[in-house]
């Protein structure tokens, strides 16, 4: 018997402690999910139901009642910013659903990442649109870096994953 | 005569081929995150200009913290980039590096935050009582609250005046570094059961 083996229960331990945390983070994130499409909608439509005091946000000296309100280019582009982020809790509620099933390193925990990271610049590329068509700009850069940083890490993962495929196919 | 398999040897070279892939990217990278991280040091002890006066104020000692957590940010950024040119790719530094590089995000973030309060002023009353606490004639005191709750998907307070996206954006690269240091003690232990 070797007896620097490690007993497989210690790998099972790390991989319960990922799947619980991986399920809290995805309830998290549906709860949030409700609600920030239950308020979309709400604004969208006018209603009044569950946010009676909210208003939209485009930046400080913006702020609208009503989706009607707005300018149609404005609309328009925080129409798509809101089915994007919709869009960008789906897809992380798949990653952790990933992660939740033990799957770790595979080629869709890879294209979830990647699509966070592009979702995140693109988001950012939005608020930059819309301020600026407001000339009342506040934003910060910071999303773009943890975007960038979020899709060299999904690249480098990437990258590992293959080789490692590759060195399996090695005679 | 065997004749010899062709691709026996691709998987090997594709191998080698990623690899240097990995490492002239990373190169490229932290060259350009190096060449910001001086360029930030260079301004800060050129041309910023600090007086005592400023940093004495608590505004003044939080912007210079966060200038501070910044600097260390970016070398961090520089120490992972090298870490990738060595070709080493799930090592336990290299996910160390990512996970300081979440964790700095949280404290730049909370640094911020504190800074943007400790900043704002409290709204002045447009209207003042005089020294016997009395209000001018034909003014009445009214209480007005005004709360406002922002909800995005990417940048949200709840009533705060504080931005969660970025302590979101810090706590999930955070998380992903953990998960993928978990993954790789998961290997070894597993190369290690017999």
């Amino acid at each position: 018997m070797n007896e620097n083996a490690i007993p497989p229960k210690k790998s099972n331990a790390r991989l319960n402690r990922i799947k619980t945390a991986s399920r809290i983070i995805r309830l998290l994130n549906i709860f949030f999910f409700i609600v920030g499409a239950t308020m979309f909608i709400e604004m969208l439509l006018g209603w009044t139901f569950f946010f009676p005091g909210r208003r939209i946000v485009i930046s400080d000296n913006h702020i609208y009642r009503l989706a009607t309100e707005m300018p149609s280019a404005i609309f328009a582009l925080w129409l798509v910013k809101n089915i994007l982020g919709l869009v960008c809790m789906v897809v992380f509620n798949f990653l952790f659903r990933l992660y939740e099933q033990g799957i770790l390193f595979s080629a869709k925990n890879i294209l979830y990442l990647r699509f966070l990271g592009y979702g995140l610049i693109i988001n950012w590329a939005i608020d930059y649109q819309l301020q600026s068509s407001l000339h009342d700009m506040d934003l910060s850069a910071t999303p773009v870096f943890a975007g960038l940083l979020i899709i060299f890490i999904a690249w480098i993962m990437d990258e590992g994953r293959k080789i490692k495929e590759e060195q399996e196919l090695t005679v | 005569m065997v004749p010899m398999n062709a691709s026996e040897t691709s998987p090997q070279a594709n191998v080698s081929v990623r690899m240097q892939r990995i490492r002239v990217v990373s190169q490229i990278a932290k060259v350009m995150v190096g060449i910001v991280l001086c360029f930030n040091v260079g301004f800060s002890l050129f041309f910023a200009r600090w007086s005592s006066s400023q940093l004495l104020t608590p505004h003044g000692a939080l912007m210079l913290a966060y200038h501070v957590v910044t600097l260390v940010w970016f070398w961090q950024w520089f120490q992972l980039f090298r870490e990738y040119e060595r070709g080493r790719i799930f090592a336990a530094d290299t996910i160390r590096h990512i996970k300081i590089l979440g964790a700095l995000w949280v404290i730049g973030w909370m640094v911020l935050t504190m800074a943007h309060f400790v900043n704002v002023p409290a709204p002045a009353p447009a209207i003042t009582a005089n020294a016997a606490g009395q209000l001018p004639n034909g003014s009445q005191a009214v209480m007005v609250s005004h709360h406002t709750y922002r909800f995005g998907f990417f940048n949200f307070d709840f009533g705060t005046g504080i931005d969660l996206g970025g302590l979101l954006a810090g706590t999930v690269i955070v998380l992903i570094a953990w998960i993928m240091d978990e993954g790789r003690k998961i290997k070894e232990e597993q190369e290690l059961t017999v």
